[in-house]
């Protein structure tokens, strides 16, 4: 009979790795943890990012991200976009690209909760709410959100199928 | 009259059990009570659910026919899907779309190259997995999972210091895909006993994951078999089917038991005949044949032989079953040429010792004893621990006068009666006896 090893596909779960011990004094195994991925703002991590730069990418905790990957996010803005002064946001090509590089969702914790609502900007985010358009606005749309027209919006305008008002409040597959 | 005759058999053949085993009496290990429940035919759950996925992506492409996301989703499924029915065209519409999808992504999609180096080691197209890997590798992304297949595909290829080298280059070694691989080195190494430890701990970390779990269970059931803990073996294989009835690769080691250690013919085949009306793959041919001529039932025997070989050869398994066709034809078609012709085939595909014990076993059979010592010993001596090439090696240097050696390889081979089965078993002895 010969072995058989199947292949192994899905390998990126995280697994928390547990000790048994029977004897209680000694010294607990050290338990490790790795950081193997986040999701903030995945549409930004996918252009961004290079293929070569996504595993240290993912790897790296937010508050280091900005230091490690603001300069090829600036690059990466300026070859999209090589006219790029200052967005809606007012944030100058540096200012900007430092923000994006650190992958968490901001929230306003008074006011309105919205990526953008004509008026609030990246105050939180909702189901609803257009992200790739707002994204897209933010990057080519200049300071009032009118340069670059073509580019601005995904005409994506809702989901293909109403959200639920209860929880999970995301739409059933469909 | 005939219920008489197999009374008579039935004590008989203990006592033929007690005469031929020096050892302490066999005791079954498997009973039809354990596993009866489990060869009730019922709807296949895994089977269901991946049918119903695939209606559903199917129907998402219809309205979105450009998306990606549906091309790789069912991409994924179909593969998943061969790997529960057997049926290979599956796996060809599955690389189909993953193609599509790198032409319209610049093949810029580490993730797509991995899925079709797997597609690709499903096919026993190793060269080609081995590309698509370098790929993955070279886009970077996901550089873990590129180095784990690339240990997976350089094993496949014999290339034993490259796997260890892209296992060196894994910084996490305590989880779970780190430790299986780790165990697989260990296992060609010829160190059972240590992969066997490995095996048991990657075990436990899989606990939480079921797929895993049931995948891991099974390699470690293969492993207590090769150690020759069969009971461990046959309870781990009813602790599988318990959690999946419809996992039949658990059925085949059960039905093996029945065959190669309880010498359970009838039962043996009754699992098989089971889970060849599942899923109508040629491994399970062969299976039959071996315990047709278990039982002496040479015209039964050539029979599943035919079958076998006329699935096998059909051009949609490309080489997936060179080595048992290889096999059959010195063994059972007294056709050396096309073995030598199939290991060769092999050899350029795959240069293991195991395609180079194929040429060895046809020179050997062609009568041609001095080339077979050669390639042994250039390919084969301390190279590998497969108990089928220590047979091999064993009946090689019998061949070429050298006893001593013949007589040490046999009685290796004869630790692993369990493996190679009572047919190969029955042979080792008569070397052994006539040496």
């Amino acid at each position: 009979m010969k072995l058989k090893y199947n292949n192994l596909l899905a390998l990126g779960a995280l697994l928390v790795l547990a000790a048994c011990n029977n004897d209680d004094d000694a010294t607990p195994t050290p338990v490790t943890y790795v950081q193997e991925d986040q999701m903030a703002r995945p549409a930004i991590n996918t252009v961004f990012v290079s293929a070569a730069d996504k595993d240290s990418f993912n790897g790296t905790i937010p508050s280091a991200q900005g230091a490690a990957f603001a300069t090829k996010f600036k690059d990466k803005l300026l070859a999209l976009n090589a006219g790029y002064t200052t967005n809606l946001l007012g944030l100058n090509a540096t200012d900007f690209t430092g923000v994006l590089a650190t992958d968490v969702l901001s929230v306003a914790l008074t006011g309105a909760t919205t990526f953008y609502d004509g008026t609030n900007v990246l105050t939180g985010r909702k189901l609803n709410d257009d992200v790739i358009t707002v994204e897209l606005i933010l990057l080519f749309g200049g300071p009032d959100a009118t340069m670059n027209p073509t580019l601005t919006d995904d005409h994506v305008d809702a989901n293909d199928k109403a959200f639920l008002t209860t929880f999970p409040y995301l739409a059933s597959p469909h | 009259m005939k219920n008489k005759t197999v009374y008579v058999l039935s004590l008989a053949f203990p006592a033929l059990l007690l005469l031929s085993c020096s050892e302490k009496r066999e005791q079954d290990i498997t009973h039809r009570a354990d596993y009866a429940p489990y060869l009730a035919p019922r709807a296949d759950a895994s089977l269901q659910q991946c049918n119903e996925e695939i209606t559903f992506w199917k129907n998402k492409q219809q309205r979105t026919p450009d998306s990606e996301t549906c091309r790789l989703r069912l991409a994924g499924l179909l593969s998943s899907r061969f790997m529960l029915t057997g049926d290979i065209e599956d796996v060809f519409v599955s690389d189909s779309l993953y193609q599509s999808v790198l032409a319209s992504s610049g093949n810029e999609n580490a993730s797509v190259h991995r899925a079709l180096a797997a597609n690709a080691i499903t096919q026993h197209q190793f060269g080609e997995a081995y590309q698509q890997i370098q790929k993955a590798l070279a886009i970077g992304e996901g550089k873990a999972a590129s180095l784990f297949m690339l240990v997976d595909v350089n094993l496949e290829l014999g290339d034993y210091d490259g796997a260890q080298r892209a296992l060196n280059k894994i910084a996490t070694r305590n989880l779970f895909p780190y430790i299986v691989r780790k165990a697989k080195i260990k296992d060609h190494e010829g160190d059972l006993d240590s992969a066997i430890v490995l095996m048991e701990t990657a075990l436990v970390k899989a606990k939480d994951n079921a797929s895993l779990l049931l995948w891991t269970q099974s390699n470690l059931a293969d492993m207590y078999g090769h150690a020759g803990r069969v009971e461990e073996a046959y309870r781990l294989n009813l602790a599988i089917l318990e959690t999946n009835p419809d996992y039949d690769y658990a059925l085949k080691g059960i039905a093996w038991i029945a065959f190669s250690h309880d010498h359970r013919y009838a039962e043996a085949r009754s699992i098989a005949l089971y889970i060849n009306s599942k899923r109508a793959t040629p491994d399970m041919h062969l299976l039959l044949a071996k315990i047709a001529d278990a039982e002496n039932n040479m015209e039964e025997k050539m029979k599943e032989l035919r079958v076998f070989y006329s699935l096998a050869t059909s051009p949609r398994y490309g080489d997936m079953y060179n080595k048992y066709l290889a096999l059959v034809e010195v063994e059972e078609f007294s056709n050396p040429a096309k073995t030598i012709a199939l290991a060769q085939r092999e050899i350029h595909n795959r240069p293991t010792p195991q395609s180079y014990d194929l040429l060895a076993w046809g020179y050997y059979h062609d009568g041609k004893f001095a080339e077979a010592l050669q390639v042994a010993e250039d390919f084969l001596v301390d190279k590998t621990f497969e108990p089928d090439v220590l047979y091999h090696l064993g009946m090689i240097y019998e061949a070429n006068g050298q006893h001593g050696k013949g007589s040490d390889y046999l009685n290796r081979a004869k630790e692993s009666s369990f493996e190679l089965g009572p047919v190969v078993a029955k042979k080792i002895e008569k070397a052994l006896k006539s040496s």
